[in-house]
């Protein structure tokens, strides 16, 4: 009896002991890294044209990064390819037909979406898709190009452009002329809570991939409504103050040559003031940093007096930096891309539960005032001459 | 009935069993499920006021017990009531501790095969969980102590290492501001948050184990104080990093979360599948300490060895944790059981306690 019992739990052990329940050899995977989103051409009678897109799924093709004898070195490192479908879903499985390895997203850095499914299509519709799916990753980026999207997935780059692409939008501590990158779990947020925000442009320019401007995607429709260029943008990081990095470049009055202002440290406060229930904003933008590049001929800066001439223009600079940007928000796209609404949902939590509907109309009219002031600190060791 | 030494616990492994106990499902859920009755970012002080209730329930078991030391409810019950009507009350608490035990475990095998193993059968996990859950009771409650404490520092480590990551997410502004619309909202979601301190119940059994009887109070202090802090912690780097409006719409917050952070260069890049490891030993430690008091409570009931009903209920354990059919019938079974743990361990102590203290006077 008891040795038909220790049998038994043998046996039972060697069923546990087979190896890992559908588990997934590596190289059976396609692992895909990065999404574009491009309107689609109906090509065949199959679908309604309306809701039809052209996806493009980067993949890392394993065999070119081995420079296995069979493949020569100069193999791409990735394998784009092309699916047209209704649906993101739809268009994923038609890879099936086409590939001998199944897709795998846990590796995803990237979606691109091109302007004009942005511009047309519900971006929660969109990017559902990867919200549900438990295999993305939420820290997955967004971001839109002007262009084509899969242009842009066909960009050689140095790297895999999806890679690429999202280790460029870390710069955003050295540059202001990016915007703080979009992760699919904060971008699921900001929808829920049906505020406008800022997408990444990306744009492919003499064949290469360069980060610049932004998206401008309104909250009550989640769609796309416009573009905001490089300056614009920088205007806004003046008020948001998302980033210490940057440069400022002035004209020296008179000479006309360029001064370089490098940024140490940017920072901003917000406050919304309620008055007579019309609600303003002050701004205080506080700046330092130093003078890095000193082409004018001007060599005095040692001197107070021109130091303080130079923080002028410099301020003055950021000041119209600051107006052209919020003109475009407030009165072309009329839209709050600052994040306003979240110091009037903290500080007049009344006023905001009466006015989040319309928050969008209320912040365009809403007044907004602000000051610069502008410290350079050092003068980069040149202090002698 | 007499209990040998080996059968005693000491005060410190009676709060790490508690811990154990409670930290289980809501660590995961609770972010959404607070922030969908609440709906302003003051959870926190919603689970800060919420754990007076299990105190109290705590406290008021405690009183019950102490009237007749060394006894599980199970055996003082008839002493109360009778035989028939503590038998009625024992089988609704073990039918109780099984369907938690169901819940806990689907929940986790649901987990499982969403992030780790995709493509296993839900039921194989349940049945390799089951099986552990049997192997580690048949000793008894000193060595499932045992097995707590080395479970339960594994946790707090980890806990930390991985709150302390997602740190970079963290938004003050997510979290502000306090009180904005007044303090109904927190009020409101006191009855979700009580709930997720289920476990506090264990103290039915266990003072009749303890080494040292009179430090039950502090037993239940300090076993409903710590998993507060988990709790704490949790829903504030969660709603912190993923805002009030962005937890509504995901199923486990606090994976998700874990899912929105990458640390490039270190061991690991990604940690999500390290929490998951310490979530399922909080489940299996669940597990096993629900499966252990409903076998006890029937073999006390019906004085019969122990491992009989361990055996027996393996299977109806399995059937039940089949019955719902997706993720929302699942969780409406967790609703459910919060009802019963309420009217099971809210009210009734309090019902028996004044019967109790009748027969006294009386006789």
């Amino acid at each position: 009896m008891k040795n038909v019992t220790y049998l038994f739990i043998f046996l039972l052990t060697v069923l546990m002991l087979t190896g890992c329940w559908s588990s997934k050899d590596i190289e059976k995977l396609d692992l895909l890294l990065g999404v574009g989103i491009d309107e689609g051409q109906s090509n065949s009678h199959e679908y309604s044209k309306e809701d039809l897109m052209n996806v493009t799924f980067q993949l890392v093709n394993v065999s070119g990064n081995q420079s296995s004898k069979t493949y020569s070195g100069n193999a791409k490192p990735f394998v784009n390819v092309n699916e047209t479908g209704e649906s993101l879903l739809e268009a994923a499985r038609e890879v099936l037909l086409k590939r001998k390895n199944t897709l795998n997203g846990q590796h995803q850095r990237l979606v691109v979406l091109s302007s004009k499914v942005a511009q047309k299509r519900n971006m929660r519709e969109l990017l559902d898709f990867f919200i549900r799916d438990p295999e993305a990753r939420m820290s997955c980026l967004i971001m839109v190009t002007g262009g084509l999207s899969r242009d842009i997935m066909d960009t050689e780059t140095d790297e895999i452009p999806s890679v690429h692409i999202k280790e460029v939008s870390d710069h955003i501590e050295k540059s202001n002329k990016l915007i703080e990158p979009m992760t699919l779990s904060k971008i699921n947020a900001t929808m829920e809570a049906k505020s406008s925000f800022l997408l990444q442009n990306i744009e492919k320019r003499n064949n290469e991939i360069i980060l610049t401007g932004a998206a401008v995607i309104k909250g009550d429709t989640i769609t796309q409504v416009g573009f905001l260029n490089e300056e614009e943008l920088v205007g806004i990081n003046w008020l948001t103050a998302l980033t210490d990095g940057g440069i400022v470049k002035i004209k020296e009055e008179g000479s006309n040559k360029t001064i370089t202002y490098e940024l140490e440290t940017v920072d901003s406060k917000v406050k919304p003031l309620l008055k007579n229930g019309q609600i303003s904003f002050q701004v205080d933008t506080k700046v330092s940093g130093h003078i890095t590049e000193l082409l004018a001929e001007t060599d005095e800066l040692t001197k107070e007096e021109n130091i303080k001439d130079l923080e002028r223009q410099i301020e003055e600079k950021i000041k119209e930096q600051i107006k052209n940007s919020l003109e475009k928000i407030q009165q072309d796209l009329k839209v709050d891309v600052l994040e306003f609404h979240d110091y009037v949902r903290i500080q007049h939590p009344d006023y905001w539960k009466s006015h989040k509907d319309d928050w969008d109309n209320t912040f365009s009219q809403a007044n907004i005032d602000y000051q610069v002031d502008v410290q350079i600190s050092s003068l980069n060791m040149n202090i002698n001459e | 009935m007499n209990l040998n030494q080996q059968e005693r616990i000491s005060p410190t492994q009676a709060i790490i069993l508690i811990i154990n106990y409670i930290l289980g499902v809501g660590i995961l859920t609770l972010p959404r499920t607070a922030a969908a009755e609440v709906g302003t970012p003051d959870i926190w002080i919603t689970i800060i006021i919420s754990s007076i209730f299990p105190i109290i329930v705590g406290m008021i078991i405690l009183i019950l017990n102490n009237r007749y030391p060394d006894k599980t409810f199970f055996q003082y019950s008839r002493e109360i009531v009778g035989k028939i009507i503590s038998v009625i009350l024992g089988v609704t608490m073990i039918i109780y501790f099984l369907t938690l035990t169901s819940f806990e475990v689907r929940v986790m095998a649901e987990v499982t095969e969403t992030y780790l193993l995709e493509g296993t059968p839900i039921p194989v996990l349940i049945v390799l969980f089951l099986w552990l859950a049997f192997y580690l009771n048949t000793d008894g409650i000193n060595s499932i102590a045992r097995v707590f404490q080395v479970i339960f520092p594994l946790t707090v480590i980890i806990f930390i290492l991985i709150a302390t990551m997602s740190l970079g997410l963290f938004e003050i502004n997510n979290l502000r501001p306090v009180m904005g619309n007044g303090i109904l909202p927190v009020l409101k979601g006191v009855k979700t948050t009580s709930l997720s301190y289920i476990g506090i119940e264990l103290i039915i059994i266990l003072s009749a184990y303890l080494t040292d009887p009179k430090k039950g109070k502090k037993i239940v202090f300090i076993g409903v104080l710590l998993p507060m802090i988990f709790y704490l912690v949790t829903v504030v780097i969660v709603i912190g990093a993923l805002s009030i409006d962005g937890v509504g719409n995901l199923a486990w917050p606090t994976i998700s979360l874990i899912n929105s952070f990458e640390f490039p260069g270190i061991f690991f890049e990604r940690f999500d599948s390290l929490f998951l490891i310490v979530w399922i030993l909080q489940i299996f430690a669940t597990i096993s300490i629900t499966l252990y008091v409903a076998s006890l409570g029937m073999s006390q009931l019906f004085n019969k060895n122990i491992k009989i009903f361990l055996l027996v209920f393996l299977p109806i354990v399995l059937i039940i944790s089949m019955v719902p059919n997706d993720i929302h019938q699942l969780f409406a079974l967790g609703d459910l059981l919060g009802n019963a743990a309420i009217l099971l361990f809210g009210v009734l102590p309090i019902l028996l306690l004044g019967i109790s203290f009748l027969r006294r006077k009386f006789n």
